[in-house]
């Protein structure tokens, strides 16, 4: 068996050595052969004639030996690529063409899927990920769970605790929360990703540490003080420069000093997919690093995730089964006594549920997997027309070829031969464009993953090309290949023997059935252009929308400016004072015009709301309403107008009758007609505050809340002073002459003069508005892309065809020119002649993209999928595209010189 | 029936069996082996001299026989053939039930 396969590989590898000594082998007898004749005396060509003869022909003994080697198929297989790589090297300009074309689809399409790997598909680097399931709340319990939810879904410490003692379905289970860590030790922040995690993270995920240990259970117990960081392998890399003794070495985490225990594995990013790790701390740190959190007690923060790893023998139904069951008695034991009592009956109904958690969890994966298998649907469709094209260009080397392949058919060369020699061609023009085209997809995928990244939070993902990413490659290839060359080289080798010969050098009768297809081909092509022009500007309209979208407030020259004392948090006297002098201070800096804190940056994404109800009626009839916390100033420094009534001022203190301020959505829907100054409402009790009356003072204009693409909503805003007065700092929107950067070092300056020890980070208001955009403007810019790469390759095949149309009736327009018709007449005609390509291309493609439009409808902003205007702006500009590409070839067709035409024949 | 001074068609199969055979001895070069194998068959099997190269080949993939280059008798370089064990097992196995076959043909022809 080894033998064997050891002369095979050498037949195949080393085939000119193989082939040498067979020659030699032969020679050897032949010319022994003819020595012994020649002893005998006869003559010495007679000789070797007769030793040939003897041998029985030297090249078929040589054939049969060839046979013998049992590498045939292989042999043929590479005697076709070499015939197709000489064949190829004939035509440099279309070989190059192809290859680009096709590098620059294969690419595009392998970019996209990498990217859709890496976020959706790939299971997590860990050690059986397919046993790992999340426990949560449906979303429909979660949605009536009140108190603060961090994250979303998630449960409270207190319920975990209640699970961890109680399951049996998992043989092991772990909790853990993504937080945002300051590294520095002191002045501008330096916000680093961190996880908060439960004592068994590491040990089920089964994790070995890349150095120093892992946390255990025994170090996440209450009142464990800071037993220690696990640091992930980058930071080690980045940071600690991958020193071995930096075990032991301390850093420092929120303004407090922690020694790294241990690193994880290379690779292990957490189990948020698109999110890594710098820090990993025990939960139980929580207390040790905020003296004065009590989250670990809370039954109203939301904040872990639970995951476990199923016990063998159990599936996820039964799981799921039993956590449903469990549920009942940890709600029962959990319960807060300080939840609101309406939401009591809520709380104690809900159930746990189990769902499977192999790929991890991503919130970067709710965001962009709709949006990448779009993207990847277009990179499809574009490779699909710029395949379309090489069939063509396919098509038209075959008919160029007709007579040899004729020829070769005639002399008894079998067609299945022929088809897999043309294929050949298309085998390595694929092959060549895979290679490379994988090469570029990895610059793609990168450089994609920093177009999404926001510039606050950069987005890790494991790209390198895994087994899924080598058959999405093969499988494309393949199928590129079948589409480039089987059709071409099935119709090439169609006709019969001779057939072509017979013709003669002039093809005018041959190949209509060749037109035709290419016809259909280009009708295909301008059809599936239309839908992702269609979509390009669907998206380019879609993105224009949101940036003209009238945010309601002026956010150019604000600077967001976020400041803290390190933990514990002063008296309220003292944060009072505090907040005072940081607003005297940066009202100092030269250039600014305003400052004034608040609670809620709007359009950051966060968000705060609460039941309110008027004055006189009752609890169950309130909504629940947005609210904002902010100080006097704040609608001055953000532009709104106050539209009647007072701003919220100094004086609206702790002390003070509680004051609010309304949006004019919010008073629409209060006082329907009439002014709400002078109105009182209720805020529903929340652990922290009783139930409390507020009077509506003032009325301001409608701005933007939570995001750019909500319809208005009604807001009110409270006195900071009055709603959150306690607390280490706070926001502050600081209005300027200036641009925010060249503001930044009298901003640390002046909060240096305030408190040395405040902790901060500024960043400009306008530019995170644009990081929210991100999203939209990378759909924008992407299928903008395609639609204008498929528009073109749509011209280019059109243009094709229509030049391939006229220089086979150039005899025919020399005729009719030569009878008396006006260059005009021609040229109108050929123009007429793809107008009607173009015109049934653009009717398919108006059916399919209205079909298919609907797709993008969750990502589209201010227009529907079917928006006449974008649909019409869409035919039109594409018709003007294709009718552009065929006036070429018609000029061409009128500047016909009768004379010549006629006489080459 | 046929000429009975004319060589013989050989049946299926048997060309190795000879080549085998004829390498048990020393290593030989495929001349060697062609001519061999008609002088001690004293004619009477002519081998097809077109064959024998391809059914050295097969035998060497088999593993059953090896090939070096080597010098012939008059100083040529030529490609020598030898006996493996793996072939040495394989001629006695098949010689004795080639043995065993024309025995057993014979019985049958002799009781006609």
């Amino acid at each position: 068996m080894l033998d064997d396969l050891r002369y095979r590989l050498r037949a195949l590898f080393r085939r000119a050595e193989v082939e040498r000594e067979l020659d030699d082998e032969l020679r050897f007898h032949l010319e022994q052969h003819a020595a012994l004749d020649e002893r005998a005396g006869v003559d010495r060509e007679e000789a070797r004639r007769l030793a040939r003869l003897a041998l029985g022909g030297v090249d078929l003994t040589k054939e049969a030996s060839r046979d013998v080697r049992g590498v045939r198929i292989l042999d043929v297989a590479a005697r076709d690529l070499r015939y197709a790589v000489r064949t190829l090297r004939r035509s440099p300009v279309f070989t190059a063409v192809a290859v680009i074309s096709l590098t620059l689809g294969i690419g595009a399409n392998a970019a996209m899927f990498q990217l859709l790997n890496a976020l959706v598909l790939r299971p997590l680097p860990v050690a059986h990920p397919e046993q790992l399931v999340e426990v949560g709340l449906p979303e429909t319990d979660l949605d009536k769970a009140r108190g603060n939810q961090h994250r979303y879904p998630a449960m409270t410490n207190p319920q975990w605790e209640a699970l961890r003692a109680r399951q049996e379905a998992f043989s092991g289970a772990f909790a853990w929360a993504d937080d945002e860590f300051n590294l520095a030790p002191a002045g501008e922040v330096r916000i680093a990703p961190g996880l908060w995690v439960s004592g068994e993270f590491f040990p089920v995920l089964g994790l070995a540490p890349a150095a120093g240990r892992l946390f255990t259970p025994a170090d996440d117990r209450r009142g464990c003080g800071l037993p220690g960081a696990v640091v992930s392998y980058d930071y080690w890399q980045r940071e600690l420069q991958g020193d071995p003794r930096a075990i032991g070495s301390a850093i420092t985490v929120e303004s407090r000093t922690v020694d790294v225990i241990g690193v994880a594995p290379r690779g292990f990013t957490g189990v948020q997919v698109g999110q890594a790790f710098d820090v990993a701390l025990p939960i139980c740190a929580r207390t040790a690093i905020y003296p004065d959190s009590k989250i670990l007690d809370s039954g109203t923060d939301w904040w872990l995730t639970v995951m476990g790893r199923l016990r063998p023998g159990w599936t996820l139904a039964r799981a799921d089964a039993h956590v449903r069951t469990l549920s009942a008695e940890i709600f029962k034991t959990t319960l807060p006594s300080d939840y609101p009592a309406v939401s009591v009956k809520d709380y104690l109904g809900s159930r746990f549920q189990a769902s499977s958690a192999v790929t991890g969890r991503s919130y970067l994966r709710e965001q962009y997997s709709s949006p990448l298998v779009l993207l990847l649907a277009m990179t499809a469709l574009v490779l699909l027309i710029a395949c379309a094209n090489l069939t063509n260009l396919m098509l038209a080397r075959g008919s160029v070829r007709a007579r040899e392949l004729s020829l070769r058919l005639a002399l008894g060369a079998s067609r299945a031969r022929l088809v897999s020699q043309l294929l050949s061609e298309s085998l390595v023009i694929v092959a060549v464009s895979a290679v490379a085209g994988l090469a570029v997809a990895q610059g793609v995928s990168a450089g994609l993953v920093r177009l999404i990244g926001a510039s606050r939070r950069p987005i890790v993902l494991g790209l390198d090309p895994d087994w899924r990413v080598a058959g999405f490659m093969l499988a494309t290839s393949a199928t590129t290949c079948l589409l480039l060359g089987l059709v071409p080289a099935l119709r090439a080798t169609r006709r019969a023997p001779g057939d072509a010969l017979k013709a003669g050098t002039r093809t005018t009768t041959a190949d209509p059935g060749g037109l035709s297809l290419r016809r259909i081909l280009v009708v295909a092509q301008v059809a599936v252009s239309l839908v992702l022009v269609v979509g390009a500007l669907l998206f380019a309209r879609s993105f224009q929308n949101l940036l003209s979208e009238p945010l309601g407030f002026e956010a150019r020259n604000v600077l967001v400016l976020g400041a803290d004392l390190p933990p514990p948090a002063p008296s309220p006297e003292a944060t009072a004072a505090l907040r005072r002098d940081l607003r005297a201070g940066l009202r100092a800096i030269p250039g600014v015009l305003a400052v004034a804190e608040t609670t809620v940056v709007p359009l950051s994404g966060t968000s705060s709301g609460n039941t309110i109800w008027r004055d006189g009626s009752i609890r169950e009839q309130g909504v629940n309403t947005n609210l904002s916390s902010v100080s006097a100033g704040y609608f001055d420094t953000l532009g709104m107008r106050l539209i009647a009534g007072r701003d919220i001022s100094d004086a609206d203190d702790a002390t003070a009758p509680k004051v609010a301020v309304v949006n004019e959505t919010f008073a629409r829907k209060f006082a329907p007609g009439g002014s709400p100054v002078g109105q009182r409402f209720w805020i529903e009790a929340t652990p922290r505050r009783p139930e409390t009356l507020y009077e509506i003072v003032g009325l301001v204009s409608d701005a933007k809340y939570r995001r750019l693409q909500e319809d208005p909503r009604p807001v009110i805003f409270l006195a900071l002073a009055q709603h959150d007065p306690s607390g280490r700092g706070g926001t502050w929107l600081v209005q300027s002459s200036v641009d925010g950067r060249a503001l930044a070092p009298a901003v640390r300056d002046a909060l240096h003069r305030v408190n040395p020890r405040l902790l901060f980070v500024m960043r400009s208001l306008e530019r995170e508005i644009d990081d929210s955009l991100v999203r939209d403007r990378a759909m924008a810019l992407l299928s903008s892309l395609f639609g204008v790469l498929a528009a073109l390759l749509a011209a280019v095949g059109l243009h094709g065809v229509v030049a391939y149309g006229v220089e086979r009736r150039r005899r025919e327009i020399g005729i009719r020119l030569a009878l008396g018709a006006s260059r005009r007449t021609i040229a109108s005609a050929i123009v007429r002649e793809s107008g009607w390509l173009v015109a049934v291309g653009l009717g398919v493609g108006l059916v399919l993209s209205l079909a298919l439009a609907g797709t993008a409808r969750t990502l589209l902003f201010g227009l529907e999928p079917n928006d006449a205007g974008t649909v019409t702006a869409a035919v039109i500009g594409l018709a003007a595209v294709a009718l552009g590409a065929s006036l070429i070839p018609a000029r061409r067709a009128a500047r016909v010189d009768p004379m010549t035409t006629l006489k080459d024949d | 029936m046929g000429d009975a001074d004319a060589p013989l068609a050989m049946p299926q199969g048997t060309l190795d069996l000879l080549i085998l055979k004829t390498l048990a001895g020393e290593p030989q070069h495929g001349w060697a082996i062609s001519q061999r194998i008609q002088l001690v068959s004293s004619d009477a099997l002519r081998v097809q001299q077109g064959s024998l190269y391809p059914a050295l080949h097969r035998l060497e993939r088999r593993g059953w026989i090896k090939a070096e280059w080597g010098a012939s008798d008059n100083n040529r370089r030529a490609k020598f053939y030898a006996l493996t064990r793996k072939g040495r097992a394989e001629l006695d196995s098949q010689t004795s039930a080639w043995r065993r076959l024309t025995l057993a043909v014979g019985q049958v022809l002799d009781v006609g």
